[in-house]
């Protein structure tokens, strides 16, 4: 039997679609430009081709993802763009994508007690004060409504934050408010055998 | 970059604005939130999920968020042509779907209110609730996008409208 993961972890869950995936022998032109394949890249994971149900969407959402999470120039650093996205996905407790992205920050970082941290304490984790004015304000945006105000802006900026800097975090912690509500929904975490 | 953007304008950016130097270096982030916003609302292959009952279900999320990113979307629900009178109601966040509500719509509304409130809480039932209604695959990812489009955008715009007024203030 499938075992449903819970619990906050790294250990990157599988992740099992409620839905069933586009299968790529029938796909559409469009479906399948929206999954970018080509003959090298042919593995593409049960979660793209559920969405690839709604190519027009997925086609610009793909690269919106990247450009966020990788893009440039300058900005804010990939590891804090790794905590913004972990301060949603704890927020929204998105088992799967707290997964992902806790594991890419310690990869990046090697600080896995800012991690341990936040696992054990959730939003109320307490970190050193740039990791705490950042995953504040991710959380505070993240909350329903949302919530940033100029109080967690000025934490950043105490944290000598550009405007660029911050406009990278807002994007990082906002795209996962979108990313976590089709991963809890459209599938669910479960533990590899 | 274009600051009529649905998400610069309501962020109450301006041509004069000074933290549009900082925008300009997202602009393809910006292009594509833009056509990203134009896919969930108005796609080229609606589905099952008909123009006005996207507009709806955009008003019904922005509005628990903010007055100006809903003025838009019930400007744009107001411009699809469709006889709105059994939809529109589910525009105001504080109305549920009742007894009299077809199963379709209902588990459609019911969907997208978790989605946006607690997304933790979904679990495989309710999808399987609205495969039940009769809500086709492809349409529960449509309306699942549109949802967390919908979620992405407004903490967008109010970030970079914390931005707006920080650096109007400095330049006072």
């Amino acid at each position: 039997m499938t075992e449903i993961v819970n619990e906050f972890t790294t250990q990157v869950p599988k992740w099992s679609p409620h839905l069933k995936p586009i299968d790529l022998e029938n796909a559409t032109a469009l479906q399948l430009e929206a999954l970018e394949v080509t003959p090298s890249n042919t593995k593409i994971s049960d979660y793209v081709l559920v969405l690839a149900h709604d190519p027009e969407s997925l086609i610009h959402r793909n690269p919106l993802f990247n450009t966020i999470m990788y893009g440039g120039p300058g900005g804010l650093s990939r590891s804090d763009r790794e905590l913004g996205a972990i301060g949603a996905s704890e927020f929204n407790k998105c088992i799967y994508c707290t997964a992902v992205h806790a594991s890419r920050y310690i990869d990046l970082t090697t600080r896995t007690e800012v991690i341990d941290e936040i696992f054990e304490q959730e939003s109320n984790a307490d970190l050193p004060s740039r990791e705490q004015a950042i995953f504040n304000y991710s959380i505070a945006l993240s909350e329903t409504p949302s919530n940033a105000s100029t109080s967690e802006l000025n934490a950043l900026e105490v944290e000598n934050l550009t405007d660029l800097e911050i406009l990278d975090l807002t994007l990082s912690a906002a795209i996962f408010c979108w990313a976590n509500r089709l991963m809890e929904t459209l599938g669910e975490p479960v533990r590899k055998s | 970059m274009n600051i009529n953007s649905v998400t610069l304008r309501i962020a109450g950016v301006k041509e004069n604005s000074p933290v549009l130097s900082v925008l300009e270096q997202r602009s393809e982030i910006l292009q594509l939130t833009e056509n990203s916003h134009d896919a969930v609302l108005h796609p080229h292959d609606v589905g099952g999920v008909s123009y006005a009952l996207r507009a709806v279900i955009a008003t019904r999320i922005s509005a628990i968020h903010e007055d100006e990113l809903q003025s838009h979307y019930l400007k744009l629900l107001e411009d699809s042509d469709k006889s709105l009178d059994m939809i529109r109601i589910f525009c105001d966040p504080h109305i549920l779907p009742n007894a009299e509500t077809n199963d379709w719509l209902r588990t459609i509304i019911n969907h997208v209110d978790l989605l946006t409130h607690s997304p933790q809480m979904a679990t495989k039932a309710s999808i399987d609730e609205l495969k039940t209604a009769g809500v086709a695959e492809a349409d529960i990812v449509r309306i699942t996008q549109l949802v967390g489009f919908v979620n992405y955008q407004v903490r967008l715009i109010q970030g970079i409208r914390l931005l707006v007024n920080k650096s109007n203030k400095e330049n006072k």
